[in-house]
């Protein structure tokens, strides 16, 4: 496989791994990067592509693995990484706790769920796929899948009334 | 969308029975503004998930890059170390000058000096072989137990 035919198969994936490395990692330096490393594990390995029939649910397996690996490994050596997109710096506290931006609350609600929930929210939810395509990426079976995502919905809904007064009819 | 339907769509959407097909219904319907009060929340997580579907990766592709670099370092090194090497061993090549080395001519006087710089070797070990003397204190202290064996 020569370069221009790696990256033709890796292209239509890449903003979906980007995500998943985002969604687990949280910080947008760490997220690219662990992407970039995933594309380099995905080329030095390239004669194994092949043998897998689905390149995007590898490709995405690949870096599940490989972000989870990350957050082992930071939590191994007691770095708990302080995860700031330091995009909201300019605006003060006053204005943070009086408007946080609403798709922002959903934001850290997610933060706060099991990996595994995050996983298979980003899956389904945000990258709409079947099922099977998340059990043959995730390697769990159909049924545990559903119940995760039941369980990550219901707690961000959840999350969301307690912070708004919605649910009051 | 009927509110009846759109009740029992969210219910299957959170037992986690919804096909994707009525997961694009829902996620149509919430996106238009008129949302009953009490389903707003639902409203935010379609929102933020449809959100995120538009994040794209902001680097490129690169390939082989580290490797191109560790490549290059490796080029480099070699080449630097070459050069010392080469240099290294012209300057080793020039003649040493025979006079004024500190060679002494004389047989019995070359004895001498040369006895004085063994005594002085042997007077600065001996000094470092007193620093040692305490580990005799545990052959003693080993030896006792031996013996009470």
């Amino acid at each position: 496989m020569n370069q221009n035919t790696f990256i033709s198969l890796i292209n239509p994936v890449k903003d979906k791994m980007y995500r998943l490395a985002l969604r687990l990692l949280i910080s947008k330096e760490s997220a690219e990067d662990a992407t970039q490393e995933v594309f380099l594990k995905l080329w030095n390995g390239n004669e194994k592509i092949k043998d897998y029939a689905n390149v995007e649910a590898f490709a995405m397996t690949v870096t599940r693995n490989y972000c989870l690996d990350q957050l082992r490994s930071k939590q191994n050596s007691n770095l708990k990484m302080v995860h700031n997109n330091y995009e909201s710096g300019e605006t003060s506290i006053h204005d943070h706790l009086e408007a946080i931006d609403e798709l922002d609350q959903v934001s850290q609600i997610i933060n706060n769920l099991p990996e595994q929930q995050k996983i298979i929210f980003q899956l389904r939810d945000v990258e709409q796929y079947e099922y099977e395509e998340i059990a043959e990426i995730t390697k769990m079976n159909e049924t545990a899948i559903r119940v995760a995502l039941s369980r990550a919905r219901k707690k961000i809904r959840e999350e969301l009334l307690k912070k708004h007064n919605y649910g009051i009819k | 969308m009927e509110l009846n339907k759109l009740e029992f769509l969210l219910k299957k959407y959170e037992e986690g029975n919804s096909s994707l097909e009525e997961e694009n219904q829902l996620r149509t319907y919430f996106a238009s503004e008129e949302i009953p009060i009490h389903l707003r929340s639902y409203k935010m997580i379609f929102a933020y998930s449809s959100n995120e579907k538009n994040r794209i990766y902001p680097g490129k592709i690169k390939l082989a890059s580290k490797k191109a670099q560790f490549i290059f370092i490796g080029i480099a090194a070699s080449i630097l170390l070459a050069i010392g090497i080469f240099g290294w061993q012209n300057n080793s090549r020039k003649e040493i000058p025979q006079y004024n080395v500190g060679s002494i001519e004389d047989p019995h006087e070359a004895y001498q000096k040369t006895k004085e710089a063994l005594q002085l070797v042997a007077q600065v070990f001996n000094a470092g072989r007193e620093d040692l003397e305490y580990l005799n204190e545990f052959n003693k202290t080993k030896n006792k137990f031996i013996k009470n064996q």
